[in-house]
């Protein structure tokens, strides 16, 4: 009987673990999408000094590399068909954009703008006005 | 009379049959409880549910009474060797009787053991139902084709990994990760853990003649059986119905004995006087 209760305990246990662990599939894919955003939004943005740049992004490259091995490691994300998780794997070269830019041989940031085909010969080649 | 009141048991018992059915019931049902089993302990908890149900109660307490009547059925047998006259009669009556008791008693359990089948068979039939069910629920073709581009999109980035670490150690992060550290430490347990579980004897496949299956086809196997169990019922079915048929003849053949008489004087017509037979009497 005590045995019995054991088994059942574990079992509760585990489903009980699953349940948890199934809460939110998509949240490493979240925090990599939220790390990802932060560290463009960094090289991006003019207001900070070179040095506090550079300083800033290293910390959300390093945690941007951990992020995009944990999403790609995760097996609860493809239970999930979600638009989000399409779009992430459809699209690896800016999903994983600190792995797909070392294989390209360039920094993240310029990887990012050449996926997007914003290259200097496409800048040169636009005309500023109006939409 | 006698034959007449065995003629009505036959019937009445066929009533009393179909009410007992309410009174010997098992209805097993397939819980989602049942599914997560292993194959083989679903066999043993439908077998176990089923000793445990009115049903197998009562074909245990028909199997007594059968062993009952066949041994009262031997001891009438012998004694129709040594019986005549009155008693003959009475012990072929006897006989018959038990015999028409016995072929109740193994209808009801031919009946039971039927039933039992059936509804074993529809237990069987949801669980590898659910089964499959539950075996190809996660699998719709999108999620196969994400787990697909996950694989290959993992497999790229671990011909770069080394690569990218070499950039984190350029960038000044002379130490790995918290996470790059827990995970290469986790990695090592992991695999053990896994083997553990493989080899556990818990997790061990069901066995058919000594070879491991998959619970699949273990469930099928199951089915198999009990499609050759239904099988072999019919056939004693047919044999009942004959052994039946046998009995009815006996009791005939008895009814026709007790009125007509066992001699063949039966047939001869009653001599009567006739007027040439008395003609001596007045001439002498």
């Amino acid at each position: 009987m005590k045995l019995l209760s054991i088994t059942t305990g574990l079992m509760m246990g585990t489903l009980l673990m699953s349940h948890q662990a199934h809460s939110n599939t998509l949240f490493s894919l979240e925090n990599l999408e939220r790390e990802r955003a932060t560290y463009l939004h960094l090289l991006a943005n003019s207001a900070l000094s070179a040095d506090e740049r550079l300083r800033q992004s290293k910390q959300t490259y390093r945690r941007m590399v951990d992020m995009e091995r944990m999403v790609l490691r995760d097996e609860r994300i493809t239970q999930s068909d979600a638009p989000m998780v399409k779009n992430a794997f459809s699209h690896y070269e800016l999903t994983f954009l600190a792995h797909a830019s070392a294989e390209s041989q360039r920094t993240p940031y310029s990887h990012w703008l050449f996926t997007l085909n914003i290259t200097p010969a496409v800048l040169g080649r636009s005309k500023m006005g109006g939409r | 009379m006698k034959i007449r009141k065995l003629t009505f048991c036959c019937g009445m018992a066929t009533l009393w049959m179909s009410c007992l059915s309410v009174a010997s019931d098992w209805q097993p049902q397939a819980s989602d409880k049942l599914i997560t089993l292993p194959a083989n302990i679903i066999e043993k908890r439908i077998e176990q549910d089923f000793s445990a149900s009115p049903m197998a109660q009562r074909l245990t307490d028909l199997d007594s009474q059968m062993q009952d009547k066949t041994a009262r059925i031997a001891q009438l047998q012998n004694s129709l060797q040594i019986a005549d006259g009155e008693a003959l009669a009475d012990v072929k009556y006897a006989l018959v009787q038990e015999k028409s008791d016995y072929l109740d008693l193994l209808q009801e359990s031919h009946q039971l053991r039927k039933q039992a089948s059936i509804q074993k068979q529809g237990v069987y039939q949801q669980v590898l139902k659910k089964f499959r069910h539950q075996q190809t629920a996660g699998n719709t073709p999108t999620r196969i084709q994400l787990k697909q581009k996950q694989e290959a999109a993992l497999a790229r980035m671990e011909k770069v990994m080394a690569e990218v670490d070499q950039n984190l150690i350029h960038a000044g992060f002379n130490e790995t990760s918290p996470y790059a550290d827990e995970y290469a430490g986790n990695l090592a347990q992991i695999e053990q853990l896994k083997n553990a579980i493989t080899s556990h004897r818990g997790n061990a496949s069901p066995t058919l003649n000594g070879a491991q299956v998959s619970s699949e086809e273990y469930l099928r196997q199951l089915l198999m059986d009990i499609a050759m169990h239904q099988s072999l019922l019919d056939q004693e079915g047919l044999m009942l119905s004959y052994m039946a048929r046998l009995v009815a003849l006996d009791a005939q053949e008895l009814e026709y004995q007790l009125a007509y008489g066992d001699s063949g004087d039966g047939n001869k017509t009653r001599v009567v006087n006739q007027a040439s037979q008395a003609v001596d009497l007045f001439i002498l």
